[in-house]
């Protein structure tokens, strides 16, 4: 990185010079031929065997060698528009070609390292910053912009601009989610390129010439569609801006703990940004089968869940009678308040579908088992729009999860919202429930004599509880979730439990113990083993040996995928 | 600038010389541990080389020097001692670089017998990083307390570990102030409170 | 009449006398000096074998100042390391700062500007005038003179003074960067330094005058501490312990860096190597040092005082907050740091007390992989056992002032 202060200004281009390297070290007839499929190439003298039709970007990539981009996108069409990625190739020496356009072809020399190419990377660096805002102390970007980034790398120089720079509008409300600013903004046109190809929701473009061209929405509409949160995950620079996150954190202090996403039943692996044992924001990783590189907005502040509005402590009795106590308290009067209830037909077990698939296992052998039941009954959010592409209709993030722990321990599952249940005291794993929440925690409070609820969230349903313990989300434990697609996929735990929170399956450990039942479980690797042994589609596999990526289940795919989504490889 | 004296070296040694370079004009060589007394010895006392001073002895953890591959923890190139010798009349420096691991106790030989003051150096290597030395006279911890558990400066020793506490020890002929400690009645004259001051010689215990 | 018993109990008790101190009980006492001790330079311990005043074995042991500078270093970029330099040496900070800049320059293939040479010697013999200043004062205080102590301490507080007006601190300098220096000199500087020069010259002469031909302070230090010029290379002694035992080594004249070769001066060399040297060595070396120093200000070049490259030095506070370029790079050297590239280095220069060596590691991440300080005092605290065995334990005190360990770098 000591490069020697040498500023070419030449206007045209010097032909290359003596530091070029001169061809590779091998000559054409020493090189095996490629396979099928494959070309040989050269990068900066090293050899490389590369698929046919790839652009020289990747090549390089799969060598080692960076070449800089702005505009370019694996998952995009090609822009050409950022001019970072020039180098030079065998085939016009002395010539610089777009790294992102030119494909690659048998033997052909790409040169990234020439005076040339190091000069002109550094004016079209030079040309972005000419009109960029002094913003690097306020805006959200700055630690993950490629523009900082790529200017301490290729640039490095001094302003030589003596004049003033262009403005164009700032901090302009694009859509919910999205905030523009059209200063920082170098006109790359990824966030349009998304919109049209990958969203198919064309709802912005780039308007005006020259100088004064920017983003901005289409006339009368705004940046609405349920993906506009990627386009500030692609944005290069600080133009688009996620507002759930403005302003809240920097991101060098936030550390990524790789999760999964809860709002929906697909499944997006999502990163959760974390600092101090809080989320400040999800960012999607990169799962080739399941979500690609893409998130939805829903699920995109999805985390929220976990950090506002949570049911802290364990309350017992309702109204004026309530009291707080600690979470051993509240086990014992918990158990004081089941242990007559044991086996009583007037006794229902709802088991929530957002809980992870552990915790359902460990709440149906407590149903089952401890007390005494012989279904249990199914409840969840209700469910909402879907697309072909990434958004499922059913907002419940396991409820395969559920019938692969009933079947596998013989109970019969039953939709909570089915008319034909009148028990008298209820026993919820997960509050959330369908319908008029408000009425039925009326209709609830007034109806049960007994409703144990384990909640994360306060509702109306966790007000009208009786015996009300906090509930760890699933940011807060590991676990499994199963899919839509029957795609297992385990996540780690990203923050420590807040409040008094615990897992379902570590209350049922607690629960069971003053009940005196034999279902003690420490991890939550063991209630998944305990559901492997029983479970034909997952054959006795253990937690650990999941990969981060998930594994799809034998016999529980879809028969058809919607229109967009990901797939596995191979899959129609 | 030493080129002649890794010369000479290398001819003498050749066959336990693994490789050899110049960095930043400094010249080294990567040897094998076994023979480095001899090697120390060679350097010290050759009418030609003359370097008398060990100017420097440390030692280098690689366990994460490359972030994509990080070795094992009990690989055997993860340690590698440096030494640094000079002559004082030839004004030439040399490097000798010995790799070091593996799964059993670290052990090279140590060479205070060529250079005694390769007795603290080598402690403080011992301290920080486990690698034992053979032949030292007295190996013990030098800058860390004896209690003290793990080695530093090694690359897995978390750098927000704590330590447990340890007991004080008892220290003879040591004079505790007022505070904590043995409650006034039973202790002696010299220990309770006030008592500093004017105590006299007799009523010392 | 008590003459008399006194004459006829003489015969048997004369015999008794004898046969009484046969029987005494005599075994070896162990006492314990330090760590916290007022004629330790910094906490180290020294539990020393007595029989009667002859030192039989003097161990020294040490770590109560350790602070963990190595591995705080592997979690700072490499120029956060700079201000955790500064407390090494605490008495000679600046010499610390051109030590560490210079070895991040070395890694980095770069040197900085000439005028930045020139200040950095300046700043660098200023500082190692108040070491020696202290030590001179240190140990004449041990020794009982408290009025050459004062002399010394006024003379270093005037070099403070200097010190404080070029970079904002007497001790926690934190002067250099990597590629050059902070700042420039101030308006006026360099007047006021050769005033200040003349009044430490004066102070100086004093304490010499009073010192070096005082029968008291020679009859303590000639003859003690002695070490011979094998021992010495074999314990790995540099500086002026080593020069004080005939061995004619300083870094600065054996291999030269910044711009020493462009000086005159000479290297002081002793015969004995015992205290008393090691002290007239150290007197000496300050009037070297004040050649020096006023060389450099004759020959101090005009011209920037720190590398142009953004990707190493801060860019000046005018682009920083005009420019985008300027806040960039400002923003990626403050929070990621220089980036320096894969190698290391062995960088050593002459510290107050011997050769400062500076072994850096760097795998290209952006922080240091490993830095280890050759600390000057490291092996010459270790010889102290060797040199003290089988004399007094009163030439302890000397011996130990006149090694001149700082308890900051040998402990880090």
């Amino acid at each position: 990185m000591a490069e020697p202060n040498t500023a070419t200004a030449s206007p045209a281009p010097p032909p290359s010079t003596a530091a070029a390297p001169a061809g590779p070290s091998t000559s054409a007839t020493t090189i095996a031929p490629a396979p099928e499929g494959f070309v040989n190439v050269v990068v900066d003298g090293k050899h490389a065997v590369v698929p046919q039709g790839v652009n020289l970007i990747e090549a390089a990539r799969q060598v080692n060698v960076a070449i800089p981009y702005f505009c370019y996108h694996p998952k995009l069409s090609i822009a050409g528009q950022c001019r970072m990625c020039l180098v030079e190739t065998s085939d016009a020496r002395g010539r610089l070609v777009a790294g992102c356009q030119i494909r690659v072809k048998e033997g052909l020399q790409i040169f990234t390292k020439t005076d040339l190419v190091k000069d002109a990377q550094r004016a079209s660096e030079e040309f972005h910053l000419v009109n960029h805002p002094v913003d690097c102390a306020i805006c959200d970007q700055s630690g993950e912009c490629k523009l900082q980034d790529y200017y301490v790398g290729y640039d490095a120089k001094p302003s030589r601009i003596a004049t003033y720079k262009v403005n164009k509008p700032k901090r302009k409300i694009f859509g919910p989610l999205v905030v523009y600013d059209g200063e920082r903004c170098i006109l790359c046109t990824r966030c349009v390129r998304f919109m049209n190809e990958i969203a198919k929701e064309p709802q912005i473009a780039m308007v005006g010439r020259g100088d004064h061209s920017e983003i901005d929405t289409v006339p009368g509409g705004q940046l609405d569609s349920k993906y506009s949160g990627n386009t500030v995950d692609i944005c290069p620079v600080g133009a688009l801006l996620n507002r759930d996150f403005r302003f809240t954190s920097r991101v060098w202090y936030l550390e990524n703990e790789r999760t999964v996403c809860d709002a929906c039943a697909n499944g997006c692996n999502v990163g959760a940004d974390v600092r101090a044992d809080e989320v400040y924001r999800y960012l999607p990783k990169r799962n080739e089968e399941v979500n690609d590189v893409w998130l939805c907005d829903d699920g995109r502040v999805s985390y929220h869940r976990a950090m506002d509005g949570r049911v802290e402590t364990a309350r017992i009795g309702r109204g004026d009678a309530a009291r707080f106590l600690s979470d051993e308290a509240a086990v014992q009067s918990t158990a004081e308040a089941l242990k007559p209830l044991v086996g009583s037909s007037e006794l229902a077990v709802l088991i929530s579908k957002t809980l992870t698939t552990e915790e359902m296992l460990a709440a149906a052998v407590f149903a089952r088992d401890v007390l005494g039941q012989k279904r249990i009954y199914s409840t969840g959010r209700p469910p909402g729009s879907g697309d072909d592409f990434l958004i499922r209709t059913d907002k419940n993030p396991n409820a395969p999860g559920l019938d692969l722990v009933a079947k596998a321990l013989g109970l019969e599952l039953i939709d909570a919202d089915d008319p034909k249940n009148h028990a008298q005291h209820l026993v919820m794993f997960g509050a959330e429930m369908t319908g008029d929440l408000s009425a039925r925690g009326q209709a609830m409070a007034q109806a049960l004599k007994t409703l144990v609820v384990l909640g994360v969230q306060h509702t109306p349903i966790t007000e009208a509880a009786t015996h009300l313990l906090p509930l760890s989300t699933h940011l807060e434990q590991e676990g499994t979730f199963l899919n839509y697609y029957g795609r297992l996929q385990r996540f780690r735990q990203a923050i420590p439990q807040r409040f008094d929170s615990m897992p379902a399956w570590a209350w049922v450990t607690r629960l069971s113990k003053a009940l005196g039942g034999q279902w003690l479980f420490e991890s939550a690797a063991e209630a998944f083993g305990v559901l492997a042994a029983k479970s034909a589609p997952l054959g006795g596999k253990s937690l650990e040996a999941l990969p981060d990526t998930g594994v799809v289940l034998e016999g529980l795919a879809p028969a058809e995928y919607p229109a967009r989504a990901p797939r596995p490889a191979g899959t129609k | 600038m030493s080129q002649r004296a890794l010369d000479l070296f290398v001819q003498n040694f050749g066959d336990a010389v693994k490789a050899t370079g110049s960095s930043h004009g400094d010249e080294w060589a990567r040897v094998d541990g076994a023979r480095i007394q001899a090697m120390a010895s060679f350097l010290k006392n050759d009418p030609a080389l003359e370097m008398k001073l060990l100017a420097d002895l440390t030692c280098v953890d690689y366990l994460e020097f490359d972030p994509q591959k990080r070795l094992a923890l009990d690989d055997p190139e993860r340690f590698e001692v440096v030494y640094h010798f000079a002559s004082v009349t030839t004004r030439e420096r040399l490097s000798l670089k010995v790799r070091c691991g593996g799964a059993e106790e670290i052990v090279v030989p140590s060479i205070t017998g060529v250079f005694r003051t390769a007795n603290w150096w080598e402690r403080l290597v011992w301290d920080f990083f486990g690698v034992r030395f053979e032949g030292h006279p007295d190996l013990r911890r030098i800058l860390t307390y004896e209690e003290f558990k793990g080695h530093a400066l090694r690359k897995d020793y978390p750098i927000h570990l704590r330590q447990p506490l340890t007991p004080e020890r008892r220290v003879q002929d040591l004079i505790r102030g007022p505070g904590p400690g043995p409650s006034s009645l039973h202790a002696p004259m010299s220990q309770r409170p006030g008592a500093r001051p004017n105590v006299k010689a007799d009523d010392y215990d | 009449m008590l003459e008399q018993t006194m004459a006829s109990e003489s015969a048997p008790a004369e015999q008794d006398a004898l046969s009484v101190e046969q029987e005494l009980p005599t075994e070896p006492m162990t006492i314990n000096l330090g760590p916290s001790h007022p004629a330790t330079h910094g906490t180290v311990r020294i539990v020393a074998e007595l029989d009667g005043e002859i030192i039989q074995k003097a161990d020294v042991e040490i770590g109560y100042l350790h602070r963990g500078f190595e591995k705080s270093c592997e979690n700072a970029t490499w120029a956060q390391v700079l201000p955790y330099t500064d407390r090494l040496n605490y008495v000679s900070p600046l010499l610390n700062n051109v030590g560490w800049a210079m070895a991040v320059e070395k890694l980095l293939g770069i040197q900085d500007p000439e005028r930045s040479q020139y200040i950095r010697v300046i700043a660098g013999e200023v500082s190692r005038m108040a070491d020696h200043l202290t030590m001179l004062g240190a140990m004449s205080l041990e020794l009982g003179g408290f009025a050459p102590f004062l002399y010394g301490m006024e003379a270093r507080e005037l070099l403070y003074d200097r010190i404080t007006e070029l970079c904002g601190a007497r001790v926690t300098t934190a002067y250099t960067r990597i590629g050059g220096v902070a700042n420039d000199l101030p308006p006026g500087w360099t007047d006021k330094l050769k005033g200040t020069l003349v009044k430490v010259a004066e102070l100086r002469e004093e304490m010499d005058k009073l010192l070096s031909k005082n029968r008291i302070f020679i009859d303590r230090t000639r003859g003690t501490g002695v070490i011979t010029r094998e021992d010495a290379l074999d314990f790995g002694f540099t500086g002026p312990c080593l020069r004080a035992t005939g061995v004619d080594y300083d870094v600065r004249k054996a291999h030269p860096y910044l711009v020493y070769d462009r000086f005159d001066f000479t290297v002081p060399l002793g015969t004995r190597g015992d205290n008393y040297d090691r002290f007239l060595l150290r007197v000496e070396e300050l009037r070297q040092s004040e050649r020096i120093i006023l060389q450099a200000l004759d020959q101090l070049p005009d011209g920037p005082v720190i590398v142009d490259d953004w990707r190493i030095a801060l860019p000046p506070k005018a682009q920083v907050y005009g420019s985008i370029e300027g806040v960039m790079a400002h923003f990626k050297l403050i929070m990621q740091g220089p980036q320096i590239p894969p190698g290391e280095a062995y960088q050593y220069t002459e510290g107050g007390n011997g050769e400062l060596g500076f072994y850096i590691v760097s795998n290209g991440q952006g922080k240091p992989y490993r830095v280890h300080v050759r600390a000057p005092g490291f092996p010459l605290l270790s010889a102290l056992g060797h040199i003290v065995q089988g004399h007094m334990l009163a030439d302890l005190i000397p011996t130990f002032d006149s090694i001149n360990m700082i308890g900051g770098e040998v402990e880090q």
